[in-house]
């Protein structure tokens, strides 16, 4: 599903130069979860970027379902946002001018759905994040973690099928916490790709994979103990 | 397809943050309402004054042809005789006539017309129209107009006395180009006429045009329809042009308004582009709710613009209450355009930022200004060679070339401005803190200061354009010789001899009259005094002659040549030496008779009428009394022992809405300042109220840009009144700045536009309002913006947990 080659990021050039990431080699198969942890700085949001496709490597390929995305134009990486990708961030994830209901039904309107259709589907998604109920509200009249549900329901809504979280919990209690990480979860047994970046090891624990960060590479992988090969840690490349 | 839905998804996003920042949409909406409603209101105004090629024919002839006035010992017989079998022909007496009720006389334009000439494809059809009742078919029937309807207070159907006649009032009739004029319509029966007749002429193209030069060659008065009227463009060019300006100084504090937009929602644009929007989607969204915003505004603007007009309409002589069409959809459009594209710039620069970057809600910093320097001194440079160019060119495209040199010129200041900007800012160092985190900050972040303060720049460098031009329209009226006397009050109306006698018990009044012109077969007469001296120069000019008893004398404060003016010379009202005779014209190159001028000079110098004759000696000249030139009737002039303010004017005005009959009007030399200051100053208001919403969008613009400060201020435990000078002082800089710019900006327009004006203005340096703009806008942008920080809650957190 995501594979990353080498990938290094270098922001600013010449002495000023900052390695934000990499290289780092790393590949995500279909319905993984994988949280990725590290200290601040160490480049998990610059990776997720990558991923994504907000940002180019200064250095190596990133493939996304087997395509190289340097390959891609504007609008091809435009599409591949709006029909594959969902992002969830820590905090400003909704438009404020629209419903729940129509923040989900954004990307597959953006993408030329006719509009009944693609609140039809974004019933369904809101329906599987449980807040079929409050489909017209506006974001400023649902809680935290609500808003982080509609987010994520918006990750996988019609087509999307790899959900890039950075910190998502972060603003949340742990109890809501807890249900954003369960509903993941649930959406990865459906088929979903998740990557999640997280600082909280008791969130990283609900993923299939953990891969570590420090100073820009990747130190190492563990793997969730029901899921994992015993050897919960591996020398890793790079 | 697909594409359409993503523009409507996005297109509802924008929309909806029209509704949500209703604060922002609206003064969008204001800043496109003001223009377009100046722009048809002042259009409306000038379009009523201002006739039509075809309005002018339809007064002039209704739908005939030619138009035949007797002269030179052609008659109308001889007239009518010598044309073809074919030809169709009515014939129309104007005049002067007095119309008697109950006691009650109204003197009214007398309009005889043969039966049925009015009626649709009849010749004289548009002349006139009747509005009620039925046009006089007989001998002993009249319609009257509204005027002299309700002045008579008489009904349809009831009776008058004209020229000692009782006659029938059957209708009600209007002249379409004046409503409130007093017109009297008569049943032309092939008696003598009484006043002055004219043939209305239906013919061929080719034929009208040979018999119209073998009458002209008999000596008649001969109007052909393809000859008549005249279009004078200049005027609406103008406007269309003083328009464009005013749409583009909106158009870039438009810019302003969407860029602080724009920058408030830069991670919302982010989280739309991580979700897969296109930028074309993006953009084009955003261009769709400035065209909205702009189509409400253009709206509003027309309604405000025509309420506007109509409100004005009882000061206006003949509004017929007509729009222009292509004015109003012209500036509709403009206004439309003008939105787009200064929309264009921040949403391609909002939408264009890397969608991390967006994301994080941080501030790009600006890279080098120094290319923006070179543009804006440039443009700036091309700008003044343009309005040089314009001024002292003396092409037909003057006013264009004019134009888009001030255009360039606050271009080119503006893209200057991020320089000046962050030149500025290495100078901060001995400022108190937060002057320097206000000059550093406008400094550091100069993109998008920049056009902040150029919004400021175009919005109150109109105010100092229309300084400058009332400056310099005060001094011209300083300078030219007045109308009236100052002690005289001019009455004009249907009842203008019954306001005059009320005048005579209200006031001490030396003298009254009435008066008329003097005309030769039906044109007026015009004489030139060739030999006239001022001021040891010789100075030529051409007058129309007044003419009266002698009253007219002691009104004009000339009594001293009774004597001359019993003997039938002429009398001159100017501060010239006149010479010692004139020679007189009528409608002909040559000279209809010679008069000798009486040696007085008037105490006052008047510009019109400029000379007198007594009426006793029109008839021995050969000539005979008429309409003053400003078709008004029967004057009159009431002299008071005294100057007349602007109280008694006022006074005036009351009696003569009293005196029983509508329509009648008093003019006074007191008033006549009023009405052109009243208008610039009105206009110099509206600039500086909109100069001050323009400093209070660069302030939104400015606290926008200083929230994270704030914030940080806040954390690092600034007194609350520090934090509200830092945001303060930042608008009061940036307001400062764009003043500064203004004048430069203001003042090329004018320079180069006062030469062009018809009058030729002398440049005045409007000093006070300079001042006014260099200081007291930035302390009300400052004081403003403390105010505004006093009550504003405390700074929201501005990062997001992707950086
Ligand atoms: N635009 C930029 N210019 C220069 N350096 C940058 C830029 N963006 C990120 N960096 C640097 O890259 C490194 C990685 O940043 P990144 O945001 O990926 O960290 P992170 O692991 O997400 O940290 P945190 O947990 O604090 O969010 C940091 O050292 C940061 O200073
Ligand atoms: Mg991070």
């Amino acid at each position: 599903m995501l594979a990353f080659e080498d990938v290094t990021r270098v922001h600013g050039d010449g002495e000023r130069a900052v390695r934000a990431l990499g290289p780092v080699a790393f590949e995500i198969r279909a319905g993984e979860f994988v949280a990725i942890m590290g200290p601040s700085g160490s480049g998990k949001s610059t990776l997720l970027s990558l991923a994504g496709a907000l940002d180019q490597p200064s250095d190596g390929r990133v493939h996304l379902q087997g395509q190289d995305l340097a390959t891609l134009g504007a609008a091809e990486l435009a599409a591949l946002r709006r029909r594959t990708i969902g992002f969830v961030f820590q905090d400003f994830n909704l438009l404020p001018g629209l419903t729940a209901l129509e923040n989900v039904a954004l990307p597959l309107e953006l993408d030329g759905t006719p509009g009944r259709e693609a609140r039809e589907q974004a019933n369904e998604a809101l329906a599987r994040v449980q807040l079929e109920r409050l489909t017209g509200r506006f974001p400023d009249d649902l809680s935290g973690g609500e808003r982080q549900r509609v987010a994520i329901a918006r990750a996988f809504v019609g087509p999307r099928r790899m959900l890039l979280a950075d910190e998502p919990t972060g603003a949340l209690d742990s109890v809501t916490g807890e249900l954003v990480m369960r509903l993941m979860r649930d959406q990865c047994e459906r088929g979903l790709t998740a990557v999640l970046v997280t600082h909280d090891p008791s969130h990283a624990a609900w993923a299939d994979r953990v891969l570590y960060l420090r100073d820009g590479r990747l130190v190492d992988e563990t793997c969730a103990p029901e899921t994992g090969s015993g050897s919960p840690v591996l020398p890793l490349r790079g | 397809m697909s594409s359409w839905n993503a523009l409507r998804a996005l297109a509802r996003v924008e929309l909806r943050q029209l509704a949500w920042h209703r604060g922002r949409s609206l003064l969008v909406v204001l800043l496109i309402a003001v223009p377009v409603a100046a722009m048809v209101g002042g259009s409306a105004l000038l379009f009523v004054t201002r006739q039509t090629i075809e309005e002018q024919r339809v007064e002039a002839m209704g739908q005939a042809t030619l138009r035949m006035r007797p002269g030179g010992g052609w008659t109308m017989e001889r007239a009518l005789e010598s044309l073809p079998e074919h030809a169709r022909t009515t014939t129309v007496v104007r005049g002067t006539v007095e119309v008697i009720s109950a006691g009650r006389r109204l003197r009214a334009r007398d309009f005889r017309l043969e039966p049925h000439a009015l009626e649709p494809g009849e010749l004289a059809a548009g002349l006139l129209v009747m509005n009620a009742g039925r046009a006089p078919g007989k001998a002993g029937e009249v319609a009257l107009s509204e005027v002299l309807i309700q002045g008579l207070g008489v009904t349809l159907g009831e009776s008058v006395a004209i020229d000692g006649r009782t006659v029938l009032v059957t209708g009600r009739v209007a002249d379409p180009e004046n409503l409130n004029s007093a017109v009297v319509l008569r049943p032309y029966d092939g008696e003598g006429p009484v006043g002055r007749p004219s043939i209305l002429v239906e013919l061929p193209e080719a034929e009208a045009a040979s018999i119209a030069a073998q009458w002209e060659a008999q000596g008649a008065q001969v109007d052909l329809r393809s000859r008549t009227g005249a279009d004078d463009p200049f005027e609406a060019f103008l406007i269309f042009v003083l328009g464009s300006f005013a749409f583009f100084e909106a158009a870039l504090v438009v810019a302003a308004a969407f860029a602080v937009g724009m920058r408030r929602r830069q991670r919302e644009l982010g989280l739309l582009g991580s979700n897969g929007a296109p930028r074309s989607g993006m953009v084009a969204a955003l261009l769709v709710s400035a065209a909205a915003l702009a189509a409400v505004g253009g709206a509003l603007g027309i309604a405000v613009g025509a309420a506007c007009a109509r409100a004005l309409h009882p000061y206006l002589d003949g509004w017929t209450g007509r729009m222009n069409g292509p004015f109003v959809a012209g500036a509709f459009v403009l206004g439309i355009v003008t939105a787009v594209l200064a929309a264009t710039l921040p949403a391609c620069g909002a939408v264009r930022l890397p969608i991390r970057v967006a994301l994080s809600g941080r501030r790009p910093v600006a890279g080098s200004s120094r290319g923006w320097l070179f543009a804006g001194l440039g443009l700036g440079a091309l700008g003044v060679l343009l309005v040089l160019a314009g001024a002292f060119g003396g092409t037909r495209m003057a006013a264009l070339l004019i134009l888009s040199g001030s255009i360039l010129l606050a271009l080119g200041l503006g893209a200057a401005s991020p320089w000046i900007l962050g030149g500025l800012a290495s100078w901060a160092g001995p400022l108190p803190i937060a002057w320097r985190l206000a000059v550093r900050d406008a400094g550091r972040f100069r993109a998008r200061n920049g056009p902040a303060v150029t919004a400021v720049m175009a919005g109150l460098s109109v105010s100092v354009m229309m300084a400058a031009l009332i400056a310099s329209v005060k001094d011209l009226t300083r300078v030219l010789d007045p109308f009236l006397r100052d002690d005289v009050i001019l009455v004009e109306g249907p009842a203008a001899e019954a306001v005059a006698r009320e005048l005579e018990r209200e006031f001490t009044v030396l003298a009254a009259a009435p008066f008329q012109a003097v005309y030769c077969d039906g044109s007026l007469v015009r004489a030139h005094f060739a030999d006239a001296i001022r001021d040891g120069e010789r100075v030529p000019f051409d007058a129309w002659i007044a003419c009266g008893g002698e009253e007219l004398l002691e009104v004009f404060g000339v009594e001293a040549a009774v004597r001359d003016f019993r003997a039938g010379q002429i009398v001159t009202v100017t501060a010239e030496r006149a010479g010692a005779s004139v020679s007189l014209f009528g409608s002909g190159s040559d000279a209809i008779g010679v008069v000798p001028v009486s040696g007085s000079v008037a105490t006052q110098r008047l510009r019109e009428p400029r000379a007198l004759l007594s009426l006793d000696h029109l008839d021995a000249l050969g000539l005979h009394a008429g309409l003053p030139p400003r078709n008004s009737l029967l004057p009159w002039l009431v002299r008071l022992d005294r100057p007349v303010t602007e109280a008694m004017a006022e006074r005036a005005r009351g009696l003569a809405a009293a005196a029983g009959s509508p329509g009648n009007t008093i003019d006074a030399e007191a008033l006549r300042m009023e009405p052109i200051t009243g208008f610039y100053t009105l206009v110099l208001a509206l600039c500086i109220v909109t100069g001050l919403i323009v400093i209070f969008v660069a302030t939104a613009l400015s606290s926008v840009e200083s929230t994270e400060d704030a914030a940080i201020l806040h954390t690092v435990g600034a007194a609350p009144a520090l934090l509200r000078a830092h945001a303060a002082t930042r608008a009061g800089y940036l307001a400062f700045l764009g003043s500064a710019l203004a004048i430069p900006a203001g003042l090329m327009p004018m320079i180069g536009f006062q030469r062009l004006a018809a009058l030729s203005l002398d440049f005045v340096m409007p000093w006070r309002e300079i001042a006014i703009t260099l200081l007291v806008m930035p302390l009300v942008a400052y004081a403003g913006t403390w105010l505004v920080a006093t009550w504003r809650k405390a700074p929201r957190r501005a990062s997001i947990s992707l950086s």
